[in-house]
């Protein structure tokens, strides 16, 4: 999970393991792990096991939070609707994790809160544009839309890789 | 709690039973045992043991083949070099350790280090410093919307300080139009005295006026006209009578309720009462009769001819007669050879932009109203053209059905269930009707367009009242979210 502070990865991560969220603000430090047993939507899929860390947010990753990506298989970009700042964050810590482990590194893009749309600074144009590029999913850690699919959306690219 | 390691992972008989190496490690790291926990697994990442306190890092019930697991995810990736390690690893059961790897002939030792004190002294200047900038940053956009606002106040006050302008204008106009009514009056009073010194003469001749007049009317109203007059004998139409009625209809369309006008010969006043326009004409020839110099003429508005014209532009059906009545002019209007176009504010506070920009010889009304790709313009749709309409109300469904099927427009009224996006990108309309009452509307809109949906988007905002539905096209894309989706988006 990688993204600026605030934007919501922590609770993106509770929404989909947990389906929990609060709306306390509780800075990360360091890297969280978690874990979810992804059960198989098709009879010969594969049993999938996601380890997600969700490291402490920044607008760029320093030598402690670039060793965090060593080994990782994919990225969860995620982004804050109401702040356009945190889209450009994003994709400049995409580019640094991809420079730090492989140039074809899967990720989507979840651009959260969007359960306040009427705040919201990134616009429908910057995602047509964003989409050509990545899987992008407008979603909401507070309701829950985008989420599970997003999350999914990026098991299913793993799995695809790896075959 | 303490348990022996794998006597060839490590050596046995040291002071803390960690290895020479690990021990050594620490002691430079200055870093107290107490605070460790070394965990043991082989090259293929299975258990052999650990030295330290299980219970301390909150693993002592958990099975060691999970703790292995948890291992194995956690060092994926690192070399397996001396101290090779990753701070801050938050566990899944909330514990904070810093970890280093260690590899040996056997397998792989991981030591865990406590980090819970330092993580939470960390945690209390980094949530302190981020709320600050996330405050901050909430500040900045309230800032900026009322600075937006304030631009939209001063823009409307420009607005009125123009009105304000032309009305102060139009003022002065109306006090020269006074003073030149004034004039005219005298000059009438004047006439009449003229009138009536000659009155024998001209009797012929004012009744010959009077139904000029009303042929003038009956030829200007083609159907349904109720006339009454007090002779039948309509003579050739005198050159200033038809110049007279024809001067009536423009003079009630500007003045609403009321025009009339006077020559030398008659006076004329045509009248709106309800939905009745009356013209009532006088000849002020003393040589005629009261019957004979008196002509009323009645023509009730055909609202109900109108109703679907109504339907058709999506206004409510409450539209005052008057402003039939004014249509019916600019009809007239148009039919005399006359270009018009003309903005009606209707009572409900809707604005309706009605054109009559029509070739002689046309006879319908074209009422437009404005779309969200271009406020306030037309849009072209080729007839055939899809329409989606998503609402509940079924209500408004139909009174737009009405509408769009009038036009020749196809109605698809899809069901609102999860997917529906996809369905729209398989298959997109040209138009997407949607009602903001509807629950997650404006975010639908939303990522209709941010998924390339590149049709028309018009929100439909029906009025409550009564049985009957409202409702009317509002075409501003702002109905359907005061901020989220701008004039750009749709450019």
């Amino acid at each position: 999970m990688l993204g600026d502070f605030g934007v919501g990865k922590t609770s993106l991560v509770a929404r989909f393991v947990h389906s929990a969220f609060s709306e306390k603000y509780v800075t990360t430090v360091g890297v969280k792990i978690d874990t979810k047993q992804l059960e198989p939507t098709e009879p010969d899929a594969p049993r999938v096991k996601l380890v997600l860390w969700d490291i402490a947010g920044k607008s760029a990753l320093d030598s402690v939070k670039l060793s965090y990506l060593q080994g990782t298989s994919g990225v969860v970009l995620v982004a804050d609707g109401t702040r356009e700042a945190t889209l450009r964050s994003a994709l400049y810590l995409l580019m640094q994790a991809r420079q730090e482990t492989n140039p074809d590194l899967p990720a989507v893009l979840l651009v959260n809160k969007f359960d306040r749309l009427d705040d919201w600074e990134v616009t429908a144009a910057m995602l047509v544009e964003l989409r050509k590029s990545m899987p992008v999913f407008e979603a909401s850690a507070m309701t829950g839309e985008g989420v599970e699919v997003g999350f999914k959306a990026l098991t299913q690219a793993l799995i695809a890789g790896a075959r | 709690m303490s348990a022996e390691l794998d006597s060839n992972a490590l050596p046995s008989g040291s002071k803390s039973n960690l290895p020479r190496a690990i021990q050594d490690y620490l002691s430079r790291a200055a870093i107290a045992p107490v605070d460790s926990l070394l965990l043991s697994v082989d090259n293929n990442w299975q258990w052999l043991g650990y030295v330290g306190d299980l219970a301390r890092f909150s693993l002592a019930d958990t099975p060691p083949e999970e703790i292995a697991a948890l291992l194995k995810a956690l060092c994926i990736g690192l070399p397996r070099l001396r101290g090779a390690a990753l701070k801050h690893i938050g566990l899944p059961n909330g514990r904070f350790v810093d970890l280093h790897l260690f590899s040996s002939k056997t397998g792989v030792h991981v030591l865990l280090l406590d980090a819970r004190e330092e993580v939470e002294k960390t945690r209390v200047w980094q949530q302190s410093a981020q709320e600050t900038e996330l405050k901050s940053y909430e500040k900045t956009r309230e800032l900026r919307k009322q600075r937006n606002s304030l631009s939209e106040v001063r823009k409307e006050r420009d607005v009125l300080a123009w009105a304000l302008a032309l009305a102060q204008a139009r003022s002065g106009q109306l006090r020269h139009e006074l003073f030149a009514t004034g004039a005219a009056i005298e000059a009438l009073a004047e006439a009449l005295e003229r009138t009536e010194r000659n009155a024998p003469l001209h009797r012929s001749a004012a009744i010959c006026n009077l139904e000029a007049v009303a042929h003038a009317l009956e030829k200007l109203s083609v159907a349904q006209i109720s006339l009454t007059r007090n002779r039948n004998d309509a003579r050739p139409i005198a050159a200033n009578a038809a110049a007279c009625a024809s001067a009536l209809l423009p003079l009630l369309m500007f003045a609403h309720r009321r025009a009339s006008l006077s020559t030398p010969q008659l006076s004329a006043t045509l009248k709106l009462e309800n939905d009745t326009l009356r013209l009532s004409a006088y000849c002020g020839n003393s040589d005629l009769t009261a019957r004979e110099s008196g002509l009323v003429w009645e023509r009730k508005l055909p609202a109900s001819s109108y109703r679907a014209e109504e339907i058709d532009a999506g206004i409510a059906p409450s539209w005052l007669p008057s402003d039939l009545a004014l249509v019916l002019c600019a009809q007239r209007q148009t039919s005399m050879g006359a270009r018009l176009t003309r903005q009606f504010d209707l009572a409900l506070g809707l604005t309706l932009v009605l054109s009559v920009p029509l070739p002689k010889g046309a006879d319908a009304n074209t009422v437009e109203f404005s779309t969200a790709t271009a406020p306030r313009t037309r849009v072209a749709l080729a007839v055939g053209a899809r329409c989606w309409l998503l609402s509940l109300d079924q209500a408004l469904a139909q009174i737009v059905g009405t509408a769009v099927e009038s036009r020749g427009l196809l109605l698809e009224q899809p069901i609102y269930v999860d997917g529906l996006l996809a369905q729209l990108m398989l298959s997109p309309p040209q138009v997407l009707l949607i009602d903001p009452n509807l629950p997650g509307a404006a975010k639908f809109a939303f990522s209709a367009r941010s998924a390339g949906f590149s049709g028309l988007i018009i929100a439909l905002r029906p009025v409550v009242g009564g049985a009957a539905v409202k409702a009317a096209f509002d075409a501003t894309c702002e109905s359907l979210s005061a901020s989220a989706i701008t004039a750009a988006l749709f450019a």
